[in-house]
């Protein structure tokens, strides 16, 4: 790098910070820096300048009246006092453009948020590395450097006991979503091959295997209700969006933090723009939310369809169009935790190119509805399917949002990363940061929100080197009726996760905290917004609890020990499930009936 | 040495924004094309575009046809619905990236930005002369704001002024007159006794220029062979001395208040000596200090036995004339377009000055390509040392 000479001159009367900053960026890269005071008249400029015979003139100038005039003439001057046949002329200030500084007359032309390092790279002849340029990076692997052991090995043994119990009971088992699985598979795979005949058969016997209004629709054709099927030019649009999304200015915060979206609007068009959407403005990865009602029907739809409610509808058509939103670059999360179609929904998942999955016997059957039983056979296949393609899945504790404590909740989250684990899996420990009930009724959320889910952190550090991914997302049950706390909420609680060491954090758009509505994109973008400033306010300051952290951290320990001691005394997973030791109905807990008595024992 | 680029280069420049630069540029074109010469188009800021940056208001739009050859940043040659023969970069950069020269092959609308410094549309046009050669190409250069000094390669100047820049027609005619004034220096292409390169701009220049003149002055060698230059009658009569005149060349730029302060400190001197000044070109004369100054401070050098001429110049064709303005609307707190009454606004103007003028929209281009039609068809390049 040859040292060049810079002359800064602020045009503004008086402001001259960014120059400063400027002029420090280059001196410390080596140049030669000069900068003029404020206020001189055009024609001293133009003097200093034939004196000193620089390679760079920059000017600052905030645009204002009469500003272009003056800009104009600076060019001028420069240009007919033989100045600009050795040097370069620089504008910068707010409201800069390219197009202006083109039309002024300069060689270049600097707006806000532009970074002193940009400046130096471009005097230097480089290119700074944009936003633009995250499209050529690789996914983050949130689970890239963690060992999965178990530091409190008693914590460890323990689960690894019950673990081992679960796979024993789940065996010899199926069910009829496991099935489904197979089949579906199966048929992807014929008509990938182009065997129609095959496919046809499998369809068969895949529609048989479904009921409900699934099985009306393979049978006679009839939509589930509040759903049509989507139009060739809304499909045409979804494949039309472009992927080139550059960064905007201010979001450099959110770059190398992995801080994910969640979608789920019901129409696969809508969610692509807010897909996009959230990608452009920092996201980086993306989570899929489906219908509830998928959750208790045997059997998953075909083809690409539009639902009028929350939740986009689970098929491989719709993953597939959804999937041509996604940048190459960004992470997406394909949903299993709950429901009868958990092992399908990961075949679907891996099929159409998701990244992770999420599965959790635990939350499914005391707090989503499921059969405990069906959802333990379900759920430990559905981590043997991940663990086969090679998809990480986070385990979510969703339950402590009907009240079950942290405790119980975070025993069942460790339980079923370790059958994960035993699988071959890779789990990811999602835990809530959320003013849950246990929180409000036991005052921990009184004083702050960073006490109690500093604890959550701290503890599952201490028991297992795993990934730690809090959602889902974070700041549930934080908001306030006027929406417009929100995204504040949500950001700090997204910087206090990532400030505390998490993989990643997942957090939803400021309509979404009162789902009553539609979820704007306006919202989306001022949460990502406020996320990348909160990231920005804290940087790598850290962010403290109270000594009462400590003291909650403590007695989560004791309590998670606690409950893993209980469910291992009992030595029936499924019947520690149905008899409350991981959440009861005290705790607003209850065992699901979709799909009881469906498992059926292999022969 | 004289540049040579293939053929005339007519500049665009305008006194201000929004006075019509484009739209004369685009009557221009059209004329260009109906007659058959090959043309070089592009600009010195950024034309074309949508909207104006500084008041959202529409802009006349660019539009290229076959046989075309324009020169505009890469990316605007891409983004443009026009279909280009492959783009050859000059090697000059812009704000907008690398500037390039492409033939049209089918017309569409393009942004033009090409180089914005003197030196690089020099190097432009030196490039489109070695890749494209052609006998009667004309180069078309439109202008950006008020920015003039690239226009010193022209050729031949149109001025595009109008409402834009002053509402009352007499301040336009006014400012007419002076340009005019400034443009009609006589052309002297001989040799110079000292050549100075810093400009003159203030007060310190004027004195530094005086000690430079009387040094030279009073050099045995130049009063050994001075030169003789022929004065008129009258004014030999009046001067003490036989009319020994040094000639002095100031590159840069010059304003009228150092240039009348200069003339004051030669007044006063005991050694009566009487120079010829020779401006870079009448562009020089225009970025400094007030232009209404310079029909004064002309005569009055004239008055006092000096010469005031230029080493190189543009024939100023005419002026365009646009009764357009952009006006803030506070209540809508937005720009709106605005218009003076625009025969009255013309005959006014006509009424105070006698520059060649014309307003292209309400008079039709008959005038202007009459302009166009003095331009030599061959041979023609930009005059200059």
């Amino acid at each position: 790098m040859t040292p060049k000479k810079m002359l800064l001159v602020p045009l503004d009367p008086v402001h001259d910070v960014g120059l400063k900053l400027i002029a420090r960026a280059l001196h410390n890269a080596g140049h030669e820096t000069t900068i003029l005071p404020p206020d001189l008249s055009l024609e001293e400029i133009i003097s200093k300048a034939k004196a000193t015979s620089p390679d760079y003139i920059m000017v600052s100038r905030t645009i204002s009246y009469g500003t272009a005039e003056v800009l104009a003439r600076f060019v001028d001057l420069c240009d007919a006092s033989g100045i600009r046949e050795h040097a370069k002329l620089v504008v910068g200030g707010l409201s800069m453009r390219p197009e202006m500084a083109q039309e002024y007359g300069f060689d270049a032309g600097f707006g806000p948020n532009t970074t002193p390092e940009e400046v130096v790279a471009w005097v230097d002849g480089k290119r700074i590395e944009t936003a633009s340029a995250r499209h050529s990076l690789t996914k983050p692997d949130i689970t890239q450097g963690y060992s999965y052991a178990f530091r409190d090995t008693v914590a460890g043994e323990l689960c690894y006991d019950i673990a081992q119990t679960i796979l024993e009971w789940a065996g010899n088992k199926t069910t009829a979503g496991i099935e489904r699985a197979k089949v579906r598979a199966d048929l992807e795979e014929a008509r990938a091959q182009g065997d129609e005949s095959s496919a046809k058969e499998l369809l068969a016997k895949y529609a048989g295997l479904t009921s409900g209004d699934v099985r009306k629709w393979y049978d006679l054709g009839i939509p589930v209700p509040h759903t049509r099927a989507l139009t060739a030019s809304e499909i045409s649009l979804i494949e039309s969006l472009s992927l080139e999304s550059p960064l905007p200015p201010g979001q450099k915060p959110l770059e190398g933090r992995t801080v994910m979206v969640q979608y789920g609007t019901g129409c696969p068009v809508m969610d692509a723009q807010h897909i996009a959407l959230s990608l452009a403005w920092g996201a980086r990865g993306v989570v899929h939310f489906d219908p509830s009602w998928g959750a208790r029907t045997e059997g998953l739809l075909e083809g690409a369809w539009s639902h009028q409610h929350d939740g986009t509808v689970l098929t491989l058509e719709n993953l597939k169009l959804i999937k041509r939103a996604i940048h190459p670059g960004a992470l997406w999360q394909v949903r299993a935790h709950r429901g009868l179609n958990t092992p399908e929904t990961v075949v679907l998942a891996h099929l159409a190119g998701a990244d992770l999955t999420k599965v959790n016997i635990v939350y499914g059957s005391l707090g989503a509805g499921s059969d405990p039983a069906r959802l333990t056979v379900d759920g430990v296949e559905a981590m043997r399917l991940a663990a086969r393609y090679g998809m990480p899945f986070d385990v979510v504790t969703n339950e402590e949002l009907c009240g079950v404590p942290a405790r119980k909740a975070f025993a069942g989250m460790l339980i079923v990363a370790t059958v994960g684990l035993m699988l071959g899996g890779r789990p990811v420990l999602q835990p809530l940061f959320a003013n849950s009930p246990e929180a409000m009724v036991r005052g921990l959320s009184e004083d702050n929100f960073v006490d109690f889910n500093y604890a959550k952190m701290a503890v599952l550090r201490e028991i297992i080197d795993a990934p730690i991914w809090p959602g889902a997302p974070v700041g549930f049950m934080t908001q306030t009726p006027d929406r417009c706390q929100s995204a504040t909420m949500t950001a700090l609680h997204a910087a206090l996760a990532l400030n505390l060491g998490a993989s990643a954090v997942t957090i939803a758009s400021s309509d979404e905290a009162y789902a009553g509505g539609p979820i704007s994109a306006h919202a989306r973008v001022d949460t990502l917004k406020s996320t990348a400033a909160a990231l920005r306010f804290f940087g790598s300051s850290g962010i403290g609890a109270t000594p009462r952290g400590d003291v909650y951290a403590s007695e989560l320990r004791e309590g998670i020990m606690e409950t893993l001691r209980r469910v291992r005394e009992r030595r029936d997973f499924v019947a520690a499930l149905y008899e409350g030791l991981l959440g009861d109905k005290d705790d607003g807990a209850y065992p699901g009936r979709a799909g009881k008595d469906t498992v059926r024992e292999i022969r | 040495m004289a540049r040579t680029f293939n053929g005339p280069i007519i500049g665009i420049a305008g006194t201000a924004k929004n006075t019509g630069k484009t739209t004369t540029f685009n009557a221009v074109t059209r004329y260009l094309r109906r007659i058959g010469r090959d043309r070089l188009l592009t600009s010195i800021g950024y034309d074309g575009e949508d909207l104006d940056s500084i008041t959202g208001l529409p802009k006349p739009k660019v539009f290229v046809e076959t046989g075309d050859v324009v020169a505009t940043a890469l990316p605007l040659l891409r983004a443009s619905t026009a279909v280009f023969d492959e783009p050859a970069l000059t090697g000059v950069e812009c704000a907008l990236g690398p500037v390039c020269v492409a033939k049209v092959r089918d017309g569409g609308k393009v942004v033009l930005a090409g180089p914005t410094s003197t030196k690089d549309v020099e190097t432009v046009l030196g490039f489109v002369s070695a890749a494209l050669p052609s006998r009667d190409r004309i180069t078309l250069l439109d202008g950006a704001f008020s920015r003039m000094s690239p226009m010193a390669l022209s050729t031949h100047l149109l001025i595009a002024t109008g409402a834009a820049r002053y509402q009352f027609p007499g301040f336009i005619s006014q400012n007419m007159d002076e340009l005019a004034a400034v443009f009609g220096l006589p052309l002297d292409e001989g040799e110079w006794d000292l050549v100075l390169d810093h400009g003159l701009f203030d007060d310190e220049g004027a004195e530094l220029v005086f000690e430079a003149i009387e040094s030279v002055w009073k050099d045995q060698a130049f009063q050994g062979a001075a030169q003789v230059t022929a004065l008129a009658a009258a004014d030999a009569a009046r001067m003490d001395s036989p009319g020994i005149v040094l000639r002095c060349a100031i590159n840069g730029v010059v304003a009228p208040s150092p240039l009348t302060r200069l003339l004051e400190l030669l007044d006063k001197s005991p050694r009566n000596i009487r120079v010829t000044f020779g401006f870079a070109h009448p562009i020089s004369l225009l970025l400094s200090g007030d232009l209404s100054l310079w029909r004064g401070t002309i005569q009055n050098a004239a008055r006092a036995g000096h010469n005031l001429a230029v080493r190189a110049t543009s024939r100023l064709l005419g002026f365009t004339i646009s009764p357009y303005f952009p006006v803030y609307d506070m209540e809508r707190r937005e720009y709106v377009a605005s218009y003076a009454s625009p025969r009255s606004f013309l005959n006014e103007i006509r009424s105070r000055t006698s520059v060649p003028c014309t307003d292209i929209i309400l008079e039709g281009t008959r005038i202007l390509e009459s302009w166009i039609d003095s331009v030599s068809v061959t041979k023609e390049s930009p005059t200059g040392a």
